[in-house]
């Protein structure tokens, strides 16, 4: 697997604890350390960095801006994808880069694609730090097609959350129209958002949007695809209202 | 755990601001709690009597330190007598007025001022902006309402819990009127001090209680809501009408009780986790609040349909197939099998169709035939007491097949005045009757939700 040269991993978890926006690859570089599968990639800060990349990654490539206040890349114009060669690469690069003069770009490797879903933290005011999921793309947004469980959760919270989405059939364990999707390693990855990775930065987070995530048939488990990670604005009180609960 | 005995089950009540004038609430509160088993003391500096009972001018002027003081006097004057409760260490208050964090900066500010001086004392204090509370086994009434007009319910064994006087107070009228009987009330208007956890807490260790009802616009302490709910669900089955689901319902409710909003979906997943059943109108808690109190949790989500009309049949069938936690069993052909030799015209299937010649008999063998099928953990018992083969004893054979039953069962009966008359009949009986199938089904998906939670605790 190819690696990061990003920062370290204390250092980043030092930033969300400074309740610092990370960028995206650097929320990759958090999830890869979790053992959470994340497209193979690197992060070009110069043309010659970019043709590094090229050389060491497999087409096709995904090119995206990445940096802690890109928020909306796409309207930014700042995301190609399916890029075929490396020379479709390279030319692309050059003509992103300098759009973003302060910006480096992340090169993944495309993700093969699979089923489309979302998982997320959010805080909400009265139970905390809470687990989302749900079938992505239109699903989300016009089925409002989520559920959600207070973290930490268990193994069996997670297939209940499963279980109540409208379009269930499709992550059944038997599979619908003969296609099995990889139910486990989406419980997996629900009980490591859920239990792990919110007991360490939940308490920092207003929210986290793991959106796609890609689910491949059973045994091929999946990737996320797109990450991000919104700091607790209000958390002046929250550690107030924690430090009263100790008394 | 806070030791709430003092507020619900008090051995001595001062009302603050008791009054000889029927427009006060201070009247209506003390003319109530003259059932109360206990002594009542009426408070206020300009009378020397009140209904006939020698009047004290405050407090510390009583014969003893009270257990409960009720404030009723106007919100400006009720924090005097709060601080002169918790000066003589009264175990609990009661603040009845309106005029707190609900109106405005006045009245937050007159808010954290009692919060203030509750502030570590032992005194803990109910509302203010409430009814208070009701426990009909003590006679300790404390709600401004006209008995009359608002009929209070018998004592019995479920315990609500209410964000809201008025959802409160109409369940209230409503089992009156219903055979419901109630351990307790209590109205956490403003949630000053006490909030639904400290309540629910009591309540999940009173040996009196059999069933908890909460009505809910937010969670003061979301995650101790979860714990205490989880664990009060092991004693006891916990239902939860949370308002303000949608953004435009969470809007209503800040603007009623200042609730802060969470996702209605957020909500219902935490609801789940607590282990509480959850329901979504007034209608669905007092129904599965019944069924949850006088009948036993389904085992499993498989439902046998007995009917002796065909179109009913079919509806609480679709109703039953598409509820997400019940399913239509698959009767055993033992069932089956005895039904077609016993009754040649019916529909053996699941829903047995008696059809319109059913008589009592027919219902008997019926009924006896699903207790004692495997494949079935609930029963649906569509029955009509207006068919011409029909007699009175079948009500008698109903309520002995539920007593006796291993199972669950729910009645749904429809028709004019003579069913009406047998639903409250059976619902005198204790069986879960309903004049609606819609209602009825409900129920058992809430019978069967109970049965979840329990497999779920034991494991």
């Amino acid at each position: 697997m190819t690696g990061e040269h990003g920062p370290d991993i204390s250092t980043l978890e030092e930033r969300i604890k400074a309740l610092q926006p990370l960028a995206e690859h650097e929320v990759k570089t958090l999830l890869r350390a979790h053992d959470i599968p994340v497209p193979s990639g690197l992060v070009a800060h110069d043309r010659k960095e970019a043709q590094l990349a090229a050389d060491n990654l497999n087409p096709p490539f995904a090119l995206k801006v990445t940096g802690p206040e890109i928020f909306h890349k796409t309207e930014l114009k700042g995301v190609v994808l399916n890029l075929e060669t490396k020379s479709e690469l390279l030319e692309a690069y050059d003509e992103m880069a300098p759009r973003f003069p302060d910006n480096p770009l992340l090169i993944e490797e495309m993700a093969p694609s699979g089923l489309e879903l979302i998982l997320g933290l959010i805080h909400d005011p009265q139970f905390g730090p809470s687990l989302m999921v749900g079938l992505g793309g239109i699903f989300a947004e016009v089925l409002e097609d989520v559920a959600f469980r207070v973290v930490p959760v268990d193994r069996e919270d997670c297939n209940d959350m499963l279980d109540e989405l409208k379009g269930s059939k499709v992550l059944s364990p038997e599979g619908f129209r003969g296609k099995v999707y990889d139910r486990e390693a989406l419980l997996e990855l629900m009980c490591n958002i859920g239990g792990d990775w919110a007991a360490k930065y939940g308490h920092y987070l207003q929210s986290m949007d793991l959106n796609p995530v890609f689910i491949y048939e059973a045994g091929k488990g999946l990737v996320v695809v797109d990450a991000k990670m919104v700091p607790q604005p209000d958390f002046q009180a929250q550690e107030e209202e924690a430090d009263t609960e100790k008394e | 755990m806070t030791d709430l005995s003092a507020l619900l089950a008090p051995g001595s009540v001062a009302v603050v601001g008791a009054s000889r004038s029927p427009l006060k609430i201070g009247y209506a509160i003390f003319a109530n709690l003259q059932r109360a088993s206990f002594p009542v003391y009426p408070i206020n500096p300009r009378s020397d009597n009140i209904q006939g009972h020698q009047c004290y001018p405050d407090l510390k002027s009583l014969p003893e330190v009270v257990d409960l003081a009720i404030i009723a006097t106007p919100a400006r004057y009720a924090l005097d007598p709060a601080r002169e409760a918790v000066e003589l260490g009264v175990g609990a208050l009661i603040v009845i007025a309106g005029g707190f964090n609900e109106a405005g900066p006045e009245g937050t500010k007159r808010q954290a001022e009692l919060q203030a001086i509750l502030k570590g004392s032992r005194t803990r204090a109910l509302g203010p902006n409430t009814l208070g509370v009701f426990v009909p086994h003590l006679g300790l009434d404390t709600m401004f309402t006209d008995p009359v007009r608002s009929p209070r319910p018998q004592a019995g064994e479920i315990a609500f819990i209410s964000q809201s006087g008025a959802v409160g107070e109409s369940f209230m009228n409503y089992a009156a009127d219903n055979q419901i009987g109630l351990r307790a009330f209590a109205g956490l208007g403003n949630k000053a001090d006490l909030n639904e956890v400290d309540l629910m807490e009591h309540f999940a260790h009173d040996e009196g209680t059999r069933t908890l009802l909460l009505y809910l616009e937010d969670f003061e302490d979301g995650r101790r809501f979860l714990t205490v709910c989880r664990e009060a669900s092991e004693h006891m089955p916990v239902l939860v009408l949370k308002g303000g689901r949608t953004d435009r319902g969470a809007r209503a409710a800040a603007s009623h009780t200042g609730a802060l909003a969470t996702s209605g979906k957020l909500a219902e997943g935490a609801l789940h986790q607590a282990r509480a059943v959850p329901v979504y109108d007034e209608q669905q808690m007092m129904d599965a609040a019944f069924a949850l109190t006088y009948a036993e949790p389904m085992q499993g989500p498989r439902v046998g349909i007995l009917t002796s009309a065909g179109g009913y049949g079919v509806i609480t069938t679709d109703l039953v197939d598409s509820n997400p936690h019940l399913r239509v069993a698959d009767l055993s052909e033992e069932t089956v099998r005895t039904i077609k030799e016993l009754l040649p015209y019916a529909g053996a299937a699941n829903p047995i169709d008696l059809t319109g010649s059913a008589t009592d008999a027919m219902f008997d063998t019926a009924i006896e035939l699903l207790m004692k099928d495997e494949g079935v953990d609930g029963i649906m018992a569509f029955i009509q007491f207006q068919m011409p083969l029909v007699t009175d004893r079948l009500f008698n054979i109903t309520v002995d097949h539920f007593d006796r039953g291993t199972k669950p069962m729910v009645v749904c009966s429809i028709g004019g005045g003579m069913t009406a008359q047998y639903l409250a009949r059976l619902r005198q009986a204790k069986i879960p009757s309903y004049p609606a199938i819609h209602r009825a089904v409900g129920s058992l998906a809430a019978l069967a939700q109970r049965g979840d939670h329990l497999a779920e605790a034991a494991k």
